[in-house]
């Protein structure tokens, strides 16, 4: 399941890598110009006239080209459309058979062996070198460590090994016949012919990725292949069209090491042209056309943001530099000349084609996004459109068609623009649509008031489908308002499903993120009255909420509801959440943040420790000892002080206890440590851990195999000790994704507590963290403690979980996690809390304590200062 | 109706019609907001709007943060009202005098009422921050650097910064009002022998009554003023006995507490309200003969 994840996940990036096909290459005008391999564009109802995209609530029709399911590893992407057929690229990965992945696996214990003193454990071996039981299975895929800022992250940069290790273990494909070789040709997996990666994709070498350039008509609903591209090897087509001879005019961008020379970038980009028969007309390198000299300039200097095919039979290029972001538009021939070129000074948000051919730009002036069209003739920019929005910093172009000069969209709207009356207008809203707006990648007008459009879910499933305008319920909804300070994928799809099954009421969601300053215009509106059903609390300070009596106490709901109530959540999830004893918002999902050390040397403290015992235990270690993982003064401060204003703090009396010794020993503590941390590359993590020159290490929690990836960091001798605080509670739970809470103004409140309901129990395809129901926590429970193989009841096949996990030099094997791990991790959310992280405090706090850490005040100055700033905030709001 | 009272109500109508424009926006950015204000302050929360009658009032009252912050803006005007406005007559009384250069000082007076507020504060910034001019002299002088606006001698650069912005406004309207006093009474006040002590305390103050009971309470407003200097100087929580009591409101307002900004609000127009009724009282008495 997660392997299926992280390929999607690497789709979706490919899939944005092939920018949208604009509408340029479409139709074609009934008689064609001599010698113009490309006519005029055209949309399925060509280039003039009304093509009816009024405003309404449009509907949203999945279609059923070629989409990807939960077993097929399919994408489709690169969209164009020509004649009433809609043409787009697809690509299947290789289906390898059991014996690579056998392979793949010895490879991979062969790398871990070979290195001695990296800390990689090897498969059943401790740090004494004895046997551990393992149950493994083998199918060699990876996993990332999880970003703890953003736990929805997979980071691509954590990564190791060979790509191909990844979707090793795809499943076979069905629908699709693939590339396969005749098994007669294929080795023995004795192993014994396989000694590195090379000889791997040596022997599998017949095993490739399907791509194919397909059609789909929309009257037939027939598809069929146009050109396949399996057999090209290392090359991604960036744009294409189709021309009236049937001609296919490609961007190809093509990376190869061999094409290095002098220091010069291995960065190719061609304009291939192939005839109706598939054969190759012309092959054209453009790569120093498109941006010039470029002997000095290596791959990281620049890279290719936008590019297209004109209706005039241009190839239009963009280019960021990196140094500067400075953008520059080249207009080349297609038979690889240059034919002007425009530089921009700022950086270019977005790049279009408008209803007559002519190339529009997006770009930032002085924090305002403004459009204007190009003039490759005199090599300018052109006058700043009027009548668009040039605060709305969400917006891009998107291709005109008909008597529509170009459409814009934001993460909430679709409009239109008509050049003539310089008129902006709002064509439909995307939630009301039921598509997430800001997975919108591409958009075209098919007749008849209808739009083709392809948008990615918050999982980065694409979705293609129709858009047409419908009729309406006939009987108006009653409105719910759901607000989030920034932009939430995951909320609208929940949104997105609750105006489809609900007759009665209709969500609304608004955001803040395209404000200045999102935080007070959502406080503003708060003040004026405008207070929506639902608030997000993930970017508020929700206790000040809290106190202000705006949010509702969802307590009695709790204890009313049959599905949703306390048994529904697992133990502990509500107690850390907890406010007063009340619970004023509901959690999915969440990670647990802890600190870990060594068992051995904190047998002292029994269930936590104080700031006090920190701070003598490691004053007891010798100088040059590292505290934890990325030490600064600053972060170390945060983590004592910040996050433990209980200690300080007493808000029913008003009291502050910043004077005392007790702040000024930690102040003197945080000021040992540097102001950056500097990584020693020489030394391993594993390795600074076991020789003690690391003492903690910072944890987070998002499922239950990251335990072994500790257990292995701290050589099985670990013990998750937790932040200090007074309490000695020092897990924290940090919940993930919609944290949804009621306001108590709010006048449906049974059908705002359904809909908070809904998006608690609905169920994702991913987890981003540990479940916060019962139910789906123990399926979690199953995934990752399952060692065989099974079907669940959604009918997916769940294998065990398998891997190697890590980063930089530390690298462990994940096998399914045992019983004792789940306990220990349900016994950590029994103990937890959610952090009080006061942000105005600690704004205060941490500014004067970087005085005293600069040497610009002594310490005695800057307590008493703290103090009195700090007595007179809480004596105001106590 | 005959003529005569026909022709008053035509004439009331047409001044009650030039005067309601202005009156219209009196009412609506002044007296209803007022009433606003009023409102919110019965209420417990924007949000519930629950009536909790004179509860915030007496939470107010017996707030720590608005006492101490009442308690420092009163004492800052009680020293600064009273200095701007004898050092602003004082320096009227020079210019008055026949010394040389007088254009010159009484635009140099006068300047700083024509520089922006983030200039100025900008500039204050520069004198006394811990790498400022004044440590530069200090440190040359052997002394050690102190960071003037977090320490307690805050007060005396606010009162300066206060001082330095206002006295050439009311050194103006002192000279206006020096001008204003009769020299036929001088002169005989000097004839029948009378000193200038004399001259100045029985004849000058009493035609200035007028002058200085508007210096006064203009003083007494730009006092008040002086939190957003002292806000754009060192934000929203001073050092000190420099926070104020628009510190207290503006702070409130972040807090979305507009209730506890309303009840301080009034409590400090029924203190303005009061300390200007005595105002007038004084003035009353004293500038009565003058009138007469």
């Amino acid at each position: 399941m997660l392997k299926k994840y992280l390929k999607h996940k690497f789709i979706a990036a490919v899939t944005a890598l092939c920018v949208i096909c604009t509408t340029a290459c479409g139709g074609g005008k009934e008689e064609k110009e001599a010698g113009n391999p490309i006519d005029n564009t055209g949309s399925a109802d060509n280039t003039s006239g009304n093509i009816n995209l009024e405003t309404g609530i449009y509907t949203f029709e999945e279609t059923a080209i070629h989409q990807g399911t939960e077993n097929q590893d399919i994408i489709t992407s690169n969209y164009f459309l020509k004649d009433d057929e809609l043409y787009y690229m697809y690509y299947m990965f290789p289906e390898y058979p059991e014996e690579y992945y056998d392979d793949l696996k010895k490879l991979d214990e062969m790398e871990m062996m070979s290195d001695e003193d990296s800390g990689i454990m090897p498969l059943g071996k401790d740090s004494n070198d004895t046997s551990v039981d393992t149950s493994s299975s083998d199918t060699g895929s990876k996993k990332d460590k999880p970003d703890a800022d953003n736990p929805d992250d997979v980071s691509d940069d954590e990564l190791t090994g060979d790509l191909d290790d990844l979707f090793g273990d795809s499943e076979p494909d069905d629908a699709e016949a693939t590339d396969k070789p005749d098994d007669s040709k294929t080795d023995d997996a004795s192993g014994s012919d396989i000694k590195t990666y090379e000889d791997l994709e040596e022997k599998y070498k017949d095993y490739k990725a399907i791509q194919k350039l397909c059609k789909y008509n929309f009257d037939t609903k027939e598809i069929s292949d146009v050109y396949d591209f399996t057999e090209v090897e290392d090359v991604q087509i960036s744009r294409y069209c189709i021309d009236d001879d049937n001609r296919l005019v490609m961007l190809q961008e093509r990376y190869d090491e061999n094409m290095k020379k002098d220091g010069a970038s291995a960065f190719k980009c061609f304009i291939v042209i192939k005839d109706a028969e598939g054969k190759d007309i012309s092959n054209t390198e453009i790569s120093d056309i498109i941006i010039g000299d470029r002997s000095n300039s290596s791959d990281e200097d620049f890279y290719i943001s936008e590019s297209m095919f004109g209706p005039d039979g241009y190839l239009y290029v963009s280019y960021v530099l990196q140094e500067n972001n400075n953008t520059a538009i080249s207009r080349i021939k297609t038979d690889g000349t240059l034919d002007g070129r425009v530089t921009v000074d700022n950086y270019v948000d977005s790049m279009s084609i408008d209803n007559n051919g002519k190339i529009v730009i997006g770009c930032y002036n002085e924090d305002k996004l403004v459009y204007s069209y190009l003039d490759f003739d005199k090599e300018t920019i052109g006058a700043e459109l009027e009548g668009l929005d040039g605060d709305n910093t969400f917006v891009n172009i998107m291709p005109g068609h008909g008597d529509i000069t170009f459409f814009l969209r934001d993460s909430t709207a679709l409009y239109k623009y008509n050049g003539e009356t310089k008129e902006m207008t709002m064509i439909l809203k995307w939630l009301d649509s039921g598509v997430i707006g800001d997975g919108v990648e591409y958009l075209m007008p098919i007749g008849d008031g209808k739009l083709f459009c392809t948008y990615n879910d918050s999982n980065g499933n694409s979705k293609t489908g129709i858009l047409m305008k419908s009729e309406g319920s006939g009987t108006e909804k009653k409105v719910i308002k759901v607000s989030s300070i920034y932009v939430n994928s995951s909320l609208q799809e929940k949104i997105i499903a609750f105006n489809k099954a609900n007759s009665e009421y209709k969500i609304e969601y608004v955001t803040y993120e395209t404000q200045e300053n999102p935080e007070t215009a959502f406080a503003n509106d708060i003040i004026a009255g405008n207070i929506p059903d639902v608030i997000d609390v993930s970017s508020i300070d929700v206790n000040n909420y809290i106190n202000k009596g705006i949010l509702e106490d969802l307590t009695p709901y709790l204890e009313k509801d049959d599905t949703v109530n306390k048994d529904f959540f697992v133990d502990g999830v509500l107690n850390a959440t907890a406010v007063d004893g009340k619970t004023y918002y509901l959690v999915k999902e969440f990670g647990l943040r802890t600190i870990a050390g060594k068992a051995s040397d904190l047998k002292d403290y029994k269930d936590g420790w104080t700031i006090q015992e920190l701070i003598e235990y490691y004053n007891s270690k010798p100088a040059g000892t590292e505290l934890s993982d990325n030490c600064t003064r600053s972060s170390v401060f945060y983590d004592l002080v910040c996050s433990n204003l209980d200690n300080y703090i007493d808000w029913k009396t008003g009291e502050v206890k910043f004077d005392t010794d007790e702040f000024r020993t930690t102040l003197e503590f945080c000021n040992k440590f540097a102001k950056e941390y500097e990584e020693d590359s020489e030394t391993q993590v594993y390795k600074k851990i076991k020789e003690g020159k690391r003492v903690l290490n910072s944890i987070y929690l998002s499922d239950f195999t990251n335990i072994q990836v500790f257990r292995q960091l701290f050589d099985n001798d670990i013990k998750y000790i937790g932040y200090p605080s007074n309490d000695k509670c020092g897990t924290y739970l940090s919940p993930i994704n919609d944290t949804l809470a009621m306001t108590t103004v709010c006048e449906n409140k049974d059908a705002v507590w359904e809909f908070i309901k809904s998006a608690v129990t609905k169920k994702d395809r991913y987890w981003s963290g540990i479940p916060a129901s019962k139910t789906y926590f123990e399926d979690f429970v199953k995934q990752q403690t399952a060692t065989e193989e099974y079907v669940d009841e959604n009918g997916e096949t769940v294998t065990p979980v398998d891997g190697t996990y890590g980063w930089n030099d530390f690298e462990v094997k994940i096998k399914p996690s045992s019983q004792e791990d789940i306990q220990f991790v349900k016994d950590l959310i029994k103990k937890s809390k959610t952090k009080i992280y006061n942000y105005d405090i600690s704004a205060m706090i941490e500014e004067e304590a970087e005085k005293y850490f600069e040497g610009s005040k002594k310490l005695d100055d800057i307590v008493k200062i703290i103090q009195d700033k700090l007595s007179k905030y809480v004596n105001e709001n106590k | 109706m005959n003529t005569r009272q026909k022709k008053k109500i035509i004439e009331k109508i047409k001044s009650v019609s030039f005067l309601a424009p202005s009156g219209l926006g009196v009412l609506i950015f002044f007296v209803l907001p007022f009433f606003v204000i009023v409102y919110y302050s019965l209420l417990d929360n924007p949000v519930k709007k629950n009536f909790v009658g004179i509860d915030n009032f007496v939470n107010v009252m017996q707030n720590s943060a608005f006492q101490s912050a009442i308690t420092n803006t009163f004492v800052f005007s009680l020293i600064s009202v009273p200095l701007a406005v004898i050092l602003s007559l004082l320096l009227a009384m020079l210019l008055d005098c026949k010394i040389p250069f007088k254009s010159q000082f009484r635009t140099i007076f006068l300047s700083p009422l024509v520089v922006p507020v983030a200039s100025i504060v900008l500039v204050w910034q520069v004198i006394f921050h811990t790498h400022g001019a004044l440590n530069s002299i200090v440190a040359e002088m052997g002394g050690n650097p102190i960071d003037w606006l977090d320490s307690k001698y805050n007060q005396l650069i606010v009162l300066s910064l206060f001082l330095w912005k206002n006295l050439g406004y009311n050194m103006i309207l002192f000279m206006a009002g020096l001008g204003n006093i009769p020299k036929d009474l001088i002169e005989v006040a000097r004839l029948e022998n009378a000193n200038r002590f004399q001259i100045f305390c029985k004849i000058k103050l009493r035609y200035l009554s007028p002058t200085i009971f508007f210096v006064t309470i203009i003083s007494l407003i730009n006092s008040f003023k002086i939190f957003r200097e002292v806000y754009l100087l060192t934000g929203g929580y001073p050092y000190g006995n420099i926070y104020y009591l628009q510190h207290f409101m503006n702070n409130q307002f972040e807090k979305l507490d507009y209730p506890k900004i309303s009840t301080a609000a009034i409590i400090m127009c029924v203190f303005m309200i009061i300390i200007i009724g005595i105002l007038f009282i004084v003035e009353n008495r004293f500038g009565k003969e003058v009138e007469e």
